[in-house]
């Protein structure tokens, strides 16, 4: 066990050190979440800003701020030959692939958190709706942090990245969009665990599973 | 192959426009001529989900064999699957105008099969965009990969909107033999063009190696 925790540990105390050291992802992601949100709130009249809105907004916004933050983690392992680094160490690639994701969900939490709490007051959402959205919050993020690396690993290994790379991503994160959306409108209206949590978890599973399965071989090949 | 390819699709034209019978709406009401598009955009719709199928399998293939021929035939396959997938969304909203008067509704089917042709012009650009050939074909498997295994979720996310003007095949459609018999036709020419222009591609792509 020791052989998959102690590197999985060693990623992960490595990314969220460097992350305490700059707040660079966390800063970015967040930054342009908000934009995202009031780019949104300003652009519908005050009668269509009600939680249904809100939560759409939200999700948009995690996603596009999440492409930021998974892209710019993954540039900077790239930039500074961190990746043949660890290829040199001997790491199983899967669990480097693992130890990067889950950074990456501690991270994103916390500013979906951040960005939950501006869409609560531009939206006029309540306490209690905000609270029930936890168990969303949890496997949207999770979903997100477990695909988004490798989308950006393809994206990073192509040719006009820049423009591939969030293709790439809206076009894959589409049934987590959804599923979220509707998980959160139904928390927001009472219902915690309905069918569209489901669908948020059967994609973390199917999804997550497939990532896992090809990470490695991705990994080798940036 | 080709000859065998023509007279599939002659055949299943012959069909479509002259064989088959009026067609009825799930309630019975008359549909009009313009229903006869359905014996395209059924099939395109069924070869589409095939190819991508193939192009699933394949990719699988490739990765775990890493022969280049392999990840060329799912390529090859993705991209008729693509060419059929622009057939459906082209001919539905040109029989959807017909049919309930406008071109365009963010109904489940509809907006799911767009999400699907979008994740496949992904693959198609992502493969582009990639000019080393073994990263490509790594890249474009698990893009493959990851697009068929996202087709069910999208679905079901989708269709938790609930169902709209999109109709469900019941037995107005397909309890008519001569109507089965079209569409069935239709899908075997459908298929058998699928499988032509997978093979012609590939060996295009081989023989720019």
């Amino acid at each position: 066990m020791n052989a998959i925790f102690t590197p999985f540990l060693a990623i992960l105390k490595r990314d969220l050190l460097r992350e305490s050291r700059t707040g660079e992802l966390l800063l970015g992601g967040a930054g342009f979440g908000i934009v995202v949100i009031l780019a949104y709130a300003f652009s519908l009249p005050s009668d269509f800003l009600t939680h249904e809105v809100g939560v759409g907004a939200l999700w948009i916004a995690v996603i596009f701020a999440s492409q930021v933050a998974i892209a710019g983690s993954i540039e900077i392992e790239g930039s500074a030959g961190r990746l043949d680094a660890v290829r040199a160490t001997g790491i199983d690639a899967g669990i480097f692939y693992m130890g990067k994701a889950f950074s990456l969900f501690i991270t994103l939490l916390l500013f979906a958190s951040g960005l939950l709490l501006i869409t609560a007051f531009l939206f006029n959402l309540e306490f209690a709706g905000i609270r029930r959205m936890t168990p969303v919050l949890i496997l949207g993020i999770g979903g997100i942090s477990l695909s988004g690396p490798l989308i950006a690993l393809l994206g990073a290994g192509a040719k006009s990245s820049r423009v591939l790379t969030p293709f790439l991503y809206v076009v894959l994160f589409v049934p987590l969009l959804l599923a979220s959306v509707m998980a959160s409108q139904s928390a927001i209206e009472g219902e915690v665990f309905g069918a569209a949590l489901t669908v948020v978890g059967a994609y973390d599973l199917i999804i997550g599973g497939g990532v896992l399965l090809v990470s490695p071989v991705i990994i080798e090949e940036s | 192959m080709s000859i065998v390819v023509l007279l599939l699709v002659v055949a299943g034209l012959y069909a479509s426009l002259f064989f088959s019978p009026p067609l009825h709406g799930p309630d019975g009401e008359y549909l009009g001529e313009s229903f006869r598009i359905f014996f395209l955009h059924v099939p395109a719709a069924w070869t589409s989900f095939f190819c991508f199928f193939m192009a699933f399998l394949l990719a699988i293939a490739h990765l775990y064999t890493r022969r280049r021929r392999l990840d060329v035939m799912s390529a090859a396959w993705a991209e008729t699957g693509l060419i059929f997938a622009t057939i459906v969304i082209t001919t539905g909203p040109i029989w959807g105008r017909a049919a309930w008067g406008a071109y365009w509704t963010w109904e489940p089917r509809l907006t799911s099969f767009l999400v699907l042709w979008t994740m496949y012009l992904g693959y198609v650009l992502l493969r582009s965009a990639v000019e080393d050939a073994e990263k490509r074909g790594v890249f474009s498997s698990v893009m493959a990969i990851l697009s068929f295994l996202n087709v069910p979720i999208v679905f079901y996310a989708i269709k938790l909107w609930g169902a709209k003007s999109h109709p469900v095949p019941g037995p107005n459609y397909f309890g008519n033999p001569d109507i089965r018999a079209t569409i069935f036709i239709n899908l075997g020419a459908l298929l058998a063009t699928a499988a032509l222009f997978a093979h012609l591609r590939s060996r295009v792509e081989n023989e720019h190696d």
